[in-house]
């Protein structure tokens, strides 16, 4: 009765459970709009590992369109991306090439069922500030369900919900840093032709056929083989999108997958028998699958990874299966084709 | 890892582009293989002495010579009549209309197909780099993606 009592207290006071806070702010860091013009330079892991790691400039504003540069180190000296929600351009100066496709935030933002799945799969807690580049920030700690999943910490601008910082557990039990910033600022305004991307001399533009979010039959017609989607996949992930990659020489699904905050790409492709495994890709393992090869691509330890390739290699062994049309979940109103068995 | 796979790495571990796993694991293996710590010593030695191999410079007058040989080497067109140049232009838009026709159904059979990927795995490397980018291009929650493109490569 007391604490009934002290809940209606609560609720009628607008007085929200520290839970509650960390997945207002969580879903407010998981989204693309922070209502302010922001500049800053961060430092950024080196996918490569080695404990290197970049500085990149980072200029975003209240609409959310995007230029990114990097500033060190030198072997990157320079590589730009422009997103102005409209088109998402990088240009690689060193191999004088522009590359041009389809803004991703064109499709809808979907930080909210980020959010509840990343409740579902972590415990979210507030239990910390600190001070970051000057901004005063919350750090929310998720908390994994699954054992082999790493814990993650986001550091967060109190007043804006931008993220500040990220760290993950590693293997050894240590925290390491994704990303830090190091120094920002919120203008009034940015020019808007810092969300041009001006290329120095005559660099080389290749195009890529807009990503569209897919079915998994029109995908399968699209790339011309019918991809395996697990009806279960585990740690709590699920199939964000299906898309297709329609690079020159290399047609492939790109099935995004999250568990609310990691982030997944299964990439499946026909092999000629024989043909060696992409190599040097980082954060990557590669499974065989019948026909198929089945790529995932994650900053998850290699154990977890296999784990969830395992379910596509066993899916594919499934015969006689057909795609319906049942209980088909959709996200941002696309529908998902699941596979299921005809008997 | 077995040596065969060292071995078809240790370019890439030399030059620091190896994925941490496979960093890891060249690193296990070249501890206790032999063979290939001797073939990492020759490759490294290698690839000191090459790039401490001076760039040949050519000799005085190479360049005029060069000019000289190519203007000798030019030869006057013949004269043609204007009958012989209306037939040539006819004889060329022929071929020319043939080769377009043989092209065209030659893409569109092969559109209809799907074969197998024969992409080099270095091409798909770049493909796949492209796509994690502009994936996490919209997620700001994991930095600047940026970051993992094709430096080094």
């Amino acid at each position: 009765m007391i604490a009934f009592g002290v809940c209606l207290v609560a609720t009628c006071l607008g007085i929200h459970s520290p839970d509650s806070d960390a997945r207002d702010l969580l879903e407010k860091a998981l989204g693309r709009s922070f209502g302010v013009n922001i500049i800053a330079i961060i430092s950024q892991r080196d996918p490569r590992g080695e404990d290197s790691f970049q500085t990149v400039s980072v200029e975003r504003d209240r609409s959310g369109k995007t230029h990114h540069t990097v500033l060190q180190p030198l072997r990157m000296q320079g590589v730009e991306s422009v997103d102005d929600l409209v088109r998402f351009r990088m240009y690689l100066p060193d191999k004088g090439l522009l590359i041009d496709q389809d803004s991703p935030q064109r499709h809808p933002c979907d930080a909210r069922w980020r959010t509840d799945l990343a409740c579902q799969n972590y415990e979210l807690r507030i239990l910390d500030t600190a001070n970051i580049a000057g901004r005063r920030s919350t750090r929310i700690d998720a908390v994994p369900r699954f054992s082999e999943i790493p814990a993650r910490r986001y550091y967060v601008d109190a007043a804006t919900g931008y993220p500040l910082r990220l760290e993950m557990m590693d293997t050894d039990g240590a925290w390491i840093t994704g990303f830090d910033t190091k120094d920002i600022r919120f203008p009034r305004s940015i020019e808007a032709s810092r969300f041009r991307l001006d290329p120095m001399g005559d660099p080389k533009v290749v195009r890529y056929e807009n990503p569209e979010r897919l079915t998994k039959a029109l995908a399968a017609k699209s790339i011309g083989f019918d991809p395996i989607v697990p009806t279960v996949l585990p740690f709590g992930f699920r199939v964000q999108s299906i898309q297709t990659n329609d690079g020159k020489g290399w047609r492939s699904l790109a099935m995004r997958l999250t568990d609310g905050l990691v982030r997944a790409t299964i990439y499946q492709w026909q092999s000629k028998p024989g043909a060696n495994d992409p190599h040097s890709i980082e954060n990557s393992s590669v499974v065989e699958a019948g026909a198929l090869k089945v790529m995932l691509v994650t900053d998850l330890p290699a154990s977890v990874r296999r784990k969830i390739l395992d379910a596509f290699r066993l899916r594919s062994e499934s015969l006689g299966m057909v795609a319906t049309r049942s209980e088909v979940p959709t996200i941002g109103g696309v529908e998902l084709l699941i596979i299921q068995p005809m008997f | 890892m077995n040596c065969r796979t060292a071995q078809g790495q240790i370019s890439a571990y030399l030059d620091r582009e190896l994925a941490p796993n496979d960093l890891m694991n060249m690193r296990a293996h070249l501890a206790i293989c032999e063979n290939c710590q001797s073939e990492l010593e020759a490759l490294s030695s290698l690839k000191s002495m090459l790039t401490s191999i001076s760039t040949p410079e050519p000799e005085a007058g190479f360049e005029d010579r060069l000019m000289r040989a190519v203007l000798q080497s030019r030869v006057e067109e013949p004269v043609r009549t204007p009958v012989f140049r209306f037939r040539a232009q006819l004889l060329f838009a022929g071929v020319a209309a043939c080769s377009m026709l043989a092209t065209l159904g030659v893409i569109s059979w092969l559109k209809g197909r799907v074969e197998p990927s024969s992409a080099p795995s270095q091409s798909i490397a770049f493909e796949v780099r492209r796509d994690q980018i502009y994936a996490a291009s919209a997620d700001p929650s994991t930095g600047a993606p940026i970051g993992a493109a094709f430096g080094g490569q």
